[in-house]
């Protein structure tokens, strides 16, 4: 009767430890799997967005100046990205979208968002003609759309309703969207300006910011800041550009308010949250590609020609975009030079 | 508005552009009228075009219809 109880008592165990088991493994895959990444990607002056969601899958928003396209597709495959799930279109700029025609060769595209703002550059033309050659799933969201990818609430807060007569139409009918993982939110601003932020009628707390407008004077206020209330802010902006931005009363505002400010000068900004917590660190690029024992191409950003490295005929280093190869160049449209690349 | 042909390489010209030559913009050479050279100046004379602007919104907007909205 003893070894009886014994034997249950034992086999009782061993399912109880086998379950604890399988409980922890799953426990620490769901762990594994669980962590949100958003990454304002360096591109310069212009905005590109990473967010690589808790399954793998990913969403770029915007992707930089046609000059930054490049760098954007080499950024996105670093990072593991095969396919991008959402790609979005905030607005028509040529700062926001002008890489997206390289993106588009690199990769695959599930659906992509727009916000349907027609500016009727050659930029646009070409970015809507690609995705409707690639038969690719088009929708131009406006506020109230949500989905759920992966765990991840994303939400769009605007465009409200089709702005004209401002300053700038294009920014003030912007996609803005709202992802939220647990008890951590982003607030993916594009650049919306006064006159789209007057348009929506409450703005949810918010854990992070991209700031809107690169840091513009007229893409932040402190009643913003007030409904906000966030923990940290991004800028995405290039080093000495012509707009002054990030405009000092922004920051003033943004300083006040007591948030963590980043920029992508110098780096990409790098926030991963499990959903609870965050953290936030700054991704340093190499200044050059190490591409040791490879002769590195170097475009000219003004003209679009490109060079090898023992051209006499460099840009000067401002002006220099670095391809891997002559074909990533010409990818990227740029033309080879007529003395150096044979 | 004034402009000046800084310098000329690789078919590729750079233009100084407005009365304090704030601006530097660099061009393939056959944009420039012909007998573009170094130290040239250039009249520069901007227009808006609203025939073009009209063609163009039309072409998007034409491009919107045809990809529907489903996001």
């Amino acid at each position: 009767m003893r070894t009886e109880t014994l034997r249950r008592e034992t086999r009782f165990g061993v399912i109880l430890f086998l379950c604890a088991v399988a409980f922890l493994a799953a426990f620490e895959q769901t762990a594994f799997a669980s962590t949100l990444t958003v990454r304002v990607l360096d591109v310069g002056q212009g905005d590109s967005i990473f967010v690589g969601f808790p399954e793998g899958g990913a969403m770029l928003v915007d992707a930089g100046t046609a000059e930054a396209g490049p760098k954007v597709v080499e950024a996105l495959r670093s990072l593991g990205a095969e396919k991008i799930d959402i790609l979005v279109a905030t607005h028509p700029h040529s700062d926001h979208i002008g890489g997206m025609l390289v993106v588009l060769d690199a990769f695959s595209v599930g659906k992509v968002w727009d916000s349907g703002y027609v500016h009727g550059t050659r930029t646009q033309q070409l970015f809507l003609e690609a995705v409707r050659d690639r038969n690719i799933r088009f929708g131009r969201p406006k506020a109230g759309f949500s989905e759920e990818f992966q765990g991840v609430l994303i939400e769009v807060l605007a465009p409200v309703k089709p702005i004209s007569g401002t300053n700038s139409d294009a920014n003030n009918n912007s996609i803005v969207l709202r992802l939220s993982f647990g008890e951590v939110s982003f607030l993916l601003t594009a650049d919306m300006e006064k006159e789209q932020r007057r348009t929506v009628r409450r703005f949810p707390e918010t854990t992070v910011l991209k700031v809107a407008h690169h840091g513009s004077h007229n893409g932040t206020d402190a009643r913003f800041l007030e409904m906000l209330r966030p923990k940290l802010a991004i800028i995405s902006c290039g080093a000495e550009n012509p707009y002054g931005h990030p405009h000092r009363e922004a920051v003033a505002l943004l300083e006040e308010a007591g948030v963590d400010l980043f920029t992508t000068i110098g780096g990409d900004v790098v926030v991963e949250t499990d959903g609870v917590a965050f953290t936030v660190r700054k991704a340093v690029a190499p200044e050059k590609p190490e591409a040791a024992g490879t002769d590195p191409i170097i475009g000219n950003r003004s003209s679009r020609v490109f060079h090898v490295s023992s051209c006499d005929g460099l840009p000067s280093e401002k002006n220099r975009v670095y391809f891997k190869s002559a074909k990533e160049a010409e990818k990227a449209g740029y033309r080879p030079c007529g003395r150096c690349v044979q | 508005m004034r402009a000046f042909i800084d310098s000329i390489h690789e078919g590729v010209a750079r233009v100084l552009l407005g009365d304090d030559e704030s601006l530097a913009v660099e061009m393939p050479l056959d944009w420039l009228p012909e007998g573009a050279a170094e130290g040239k100046a250039l009249r520069v004379l901007w227009e808006l075009d609203e025939e073009e602007t009209f063609c163009s919104r039309k072409a998007v907007e034409d491009l919107y219809d045809a990809l529907g909205d489903a996001p």
